[in-house]
This record gives C-alpha cells, structure tokens and sequence, in this order.
C-alpha cells in the first residue's frame, strides 16, 4: 500500500506537470494553438469578411474588378484590404469612391503580389467564437525570382498579427496554393498538380499527401487524377446539393465560332494568347474533372469556357464568388466585354440553378491567369 | 503534518512533474507558424521503379546558374536480388512569371529531354552522368523531372520547337516526380541536391 504522502505527491507533480506544459505549449515555445476546424465551404453561407490585395501597380487591372464587386456587397460586409502601404489603401478608396461594405487595410509594408486566394485557406473555429485559422502553404510558387511572391509568403501571419484576437496563422508542411483547393461542405477537391508539388518532397507517396490534406483540410480530400495544370476555380465549382458546375471547352467553341468562325480562334479571341486552345488533349482533361465528380457522387453539370492555348490564360465563369442571404443563393459571376453570347450563356447556366446573377466586369483582369474568385479570399461566412 | 511528510510529497511531486513534462514534451505537434518554417522532409527525392531506386543530383552537388549547360548525374541502386532494366525519361523545363501582375508563372516550357536505358545487376549500383543539351535560361524556375518512359511527366509543359513530340502539355495520375528544382535567379538560390523548395 502506498503512503498518502507519496499518493499527494504523485497528484501534486500531475498537476504541476500538466501546467507546464499547458503553458509552454508541450516545448514549442509557445501555447499549442487550439485546434483547427473544417475548411470554410465555397457554396454556403453569407460572405461576412472577406480579404483582398491591392497594389498600385495593378490598379488599371482590379479596380474594375473590385469597383463592380465590392459595390455590391451589403454594410455588413468587412473586407480587408492586404495592402504594401497605407497611400495604397487611400488610393483604391478613392478609386473605389461609395461602396456599402466596410473597407478595413491592413497595411504590411512588403511587397505583395494582387492575388489573395492562393496566399491560405481559412478554417473555420473548432468552436463556437474561437479563432480562424489561416493555412498558409510552406512556400510559394517562383519566390526566388518574384520578390512579390517573397511577401505573399508574410500575409497570412500578417493577418493573423493584425487581427490576433480572432485569426491564427499556421504554416503547412505542404506546398500548395489556396486555389488549389475547391470546397464545399463534405469534400475538398485538390487539383492534380498538387501531388507533383509534394510528393518526394514533402511526402513520401500520394496516400501520405491524402492523409495530411484530411488532417488539415477536417474534410474528406478527393484529389484529381487528371486536371487542367491551373487552379481549380478556373475549372470548376462546387453549387452545393452535391451539384458541381466544371467547364466544358466544347461548349466555349460554339461561340467563338458564332464570333468568327475558325480563324478567331487562330488569331486569338478575345486576345487569348495563341487563341483558343479547343484541342482535344485539352477537352479530354476537363471531362476527365467531371467525370471524377460524378463519380464521386455529384450531379455535374457543365459549362460554358475558353481556355487559351498559353495553358493559363480562361474565359471562365466557374470563378465566382457565392453568398446566401435570406435563403436567396447569389453569384457574383465574372463578364467579359467582347464576348456577350458567351457570358449570356454562362448567365443562363447559373440562373438555371437557381441563382441570383450579379455580374463583375473581369474584362480588365482575365488575361493576368486570374479572375473574380483568384483576387478575393475568403474569411468568414455566417450562417445563411 | 511532519517535516519528513512534507519532504516526501515534494520529492515525489517533483519527480512525477518532471516524469510528466519529459514524457510529453514534444514540440510544436502541427506544422509550424512563421517563426517556425518547416524543415525539408525529404532532402533527396526518390524514384522507385521496377525494384530500381533513383535519385538525380549536379555533377559535384554544384549549384546551377543562367547560360551554362548542366551536368546530371544519375544513381540508380537495385533494391532487389534480380537483375532488371528500366527505362527512364528525364525532362528538364523553365517557367518564369509573364509579368508581375500575372497569378501564376507561364506553364513550363521544355528545355531539353532524354532517355536513359537502365540495366542492372541484382543490388548493383551504378552512377551515370548526362549531360543536358541546354543552356538554363536566367531568372527562370528550373525544375528536372524523372519517370518512366513512355509515361506522363511530373511536370507538365508546353512543348519547345523541337520537342513537341514527346512532351505532354498536362499531367495525368502521376507516373514521377520532380528530381531536382532550383531558380537561376541572380544570385542563385537553389540547391540542385537540396530539393526543397519545389515550385510548381
């Protein structure tokens, strides 16, 4: 039988113990962050804060962009605005002029590149009113030659830093970007090339990179075996109700021929750089994605876009932004100027789903690889 | 309560306190924040094909930089207790941004390719040097790829003048992995052995 002194003593270094390391964070230096929930689904709930980057450089670029969308987004709308300096916040205000939402800067004082999505993807709190978390890949695409890119790498700790209270930065282990990721509220859709990024480098095989995604992501992970070498809004979009929209060039054709016929697409439509890229290599990649979703349990539906034969460069409508409010599902769809059939035949798509259409001018923007949904990220969403 | 009592319960807390801490004590268990990169994983990317193990590195672990025409060396080990043949392909593309404005750098464009044939002694290890038939372009992201031949490459790319015929523009289930990246950014980052920093 133990003495009651050696039993009290046992107890006493239990709890000691159990307090150092509770606050020295079990030897990280630090508390152990509290953990992470699910990645934030793209189709549901109300936009509630939202981030985007804003450089001067790119001013004749975003500004259209984030002139028609941030215009119509309600008051009660926080979107913070990642910029090198405060005289560029000052600058988009005043190019902005009257908007409803607030416009809240975080000024960083590095460079930044004018692309928000890739930067981290938010996961929700673990519980009610705890922290946000941003993961942030381990490094990011051409750093050492693009000095931009060197502060994209900062801006997730620089949210963090500027709103500690509600947000955390958390570095992966993984190489990824935010666009690499395509969420709703069961799945994350990782597009193909993010097992080449890994695996031999930060993974041993592809089951190990599934595994951590899992972990990280708190969703089941369906990583692409084949998919267009860009980010997965370029190509598809969950619409929740397991309905996955995802692009079909097929359906692109029929309007730049309707705009031209076959030499448009030669001498580049729309100034797509080398033209439209209709080959049949590329349509079967895009088909490969929907019929991976439909596998995967989800009604796909298709629609209409026009990758260019640069591999980067789309007229692509599945780059959206999607808000509920008032049991009213939205869709801030990206136009461009030139191609109207096309755009009209993307509207119909939407709205045949049931969404309500508000149109962002992404004229100015497209042809940087990017478009609507690859400048804005998103933070928060409140329950619709 | 004695003097002796209380002595023993310090002493056993003590002990149980410091039992407890060194046997929890573990470090951050999650990735990182910023204050803490994560350290490479994996120092040596690996190719494992029919029973062959393979790694690619600069000749003398040199650092590559713009305008010269790099020098691989390829070791090959047989894991197994067979003879066996392999045969490699080996890629090496350049991508660079388009502009500063631009989301992503271009889609890769190949530089140079080759094909190794592989025959090897049950355990034998044999190191071969391949020389690349290609000046690296400056202010480029460098990236060598290994796989199968015959297979879809690591990395997709758009095809050169001259190589269009055996390079894919995208990637299928992947069939092999980036071997070596580096940029020739000036001064040059990379480390051709040090696979570190893969970059898309």
């Amino acid at each position: 039988m133990p003495r009651w002194q050696t039993v009290a003593g046992v107890a006493l270094g239990l709890l000691v113990g159990a307090a150092v390391l509770t606050l020295t964070g079990g030897g990280g230096g630090k508390p152990l962050p509290p953990p992470a929930g699910p990645i934030l689904s793209e189709c549901d709930g109300q936009l509630s804060e939202l981030v985007i980057h804003y450089v001067p450089s790119a001013k004749a670029s975003v500004v259209p962009v984030y002139r028609d969308f941030l215009g119509a987004l309600a008051s009660d709308v926080t979107v913070h605005v990642v910029c090198p300096n405060q005289t560029a916040f000052d600058e988009l205000a005043t190019a902005l002029g009257d908007v409803k939402c607030r416009l809240a800067p975080v000024v960083v004082n590095h460079p930044i590149t004018t692309w928000s999505r890739d930067r981290w993807v938010a996961l929700a709190p673990a519980s009610g009113g705890g922290a946000t978390t941003l993961w942030s890949p381990r490094g990011e695409a051409a750093e050492e030659i693009w000095p931009a890119r060197a502060g994209d790498e900062r801006v997730g700790a620089d949210l963090a830093a500027a709103m500690a209270s509600s947000l955390r930065a958390l570095r992966s282990n993984l190489y990824f970007d935010g666009g690499d990721f395509l969420a709703d509220s069961e799945n994350v859709f990782v597009v193909a090339r993010a097992l080449p990024r890994n695996i031999q480098h930060t993974v041993g095989s592809r089951d190990e990179l599934l595994q951590m995604l899992a972990c990280g992501l708190k969703r089941r992970v369906i990583l692409l075996d084949k998919s267009p070498d860009h980010h997965a809004g370029m190509f598809m979009v969950s619409v929740g109700q397991h309905r996955m929209l995802v692009g079909d060039p097929d359906l692109g054709r029929r309007y730049v021929k309707s705009a031209g016929g076959d030499s448009a697409m030669a001498d580049g439509f729309m100034g797509l750089p080398g033209g439209a890229d209709f080959t049949r290599e590329t349509q079967h990649l895009f088909d490969a994605v929907a019929a991976q979703c439909a596998t995967a349990g989800y009604q796909v539906i298709r629609l209409p876009v026009i990758p260019a034969c640069d591999g980067r460069t789309y007229l692509t409508y599945a780059n959206v932004l999607i808000d509920q409010q008032a049991g009213e599902r939205i869709v801030y769809l990206p136009y461009y100027r030139g191609a109207e059939p096309l755009n009209a035949a993307a509207r119909e798509v939407w709205e045949s789903l049931g969404y309500k259409v508000r149109p962002v001018d992404c004229t100015s923007v497209y042809r940087h690889f990017g478009c609507l949904h690859c400048l804005v990220n998103v933070l928060k969403r409140r329950d619709a | 309560m004695k003097t002796q009592d209380l002595m023993t319960v310090v002493t056993v807390a003590v002990a149980t306190a410091s039992l407890t801490v060194m046997t929890f004590w573990s470090g951050a268990l999650n990735a990182g924040d910023d204050a803490n990169k994560p350290a490479a994983q994996i120092a040596k990317p690996k190719l494992l094909a029919h029973g062959i193990e393979m790694t690619l590195a600069a000749v003398d672990g040199r650092t590559l930089s713009a305008g010269e025409e790099p020098v691989f060396e390829l070791t090959a080990v047989n894991t197994t207790g067979e003879a066996t043949t392999a045969s490699i392909h080996i890629a090496m593309t350049a991508s660079s941004p388009r502009d500063m404005m631009s989301r992503v750098p271009r889609l890769p464009s190949a530089l140079w390719q080759h094909e190794q044939p592989l025959v090897l002694q049950p355990n034998e290890t044999k190191v071969i040097q391949i020389p690349a038939a290609a000046k690296l372009p400056a202010n480029s992201m460098i990236a060598v790829s290994l796989g199968e031949a015959g297979a879809t490459p690591a990395v997709a790319a758009t095809a050169g003048p001259e190589l269009k015929p055996l390079l894919l523009r995208a990637g299928g289930p992947l069939s092999g992995i980036v071997a070596m990246n580096f940029s020739t950014a000036v001064p040059a980052v990379p480390t051709a052995t040090a696979n570190n920093s893969l970059r898309n």
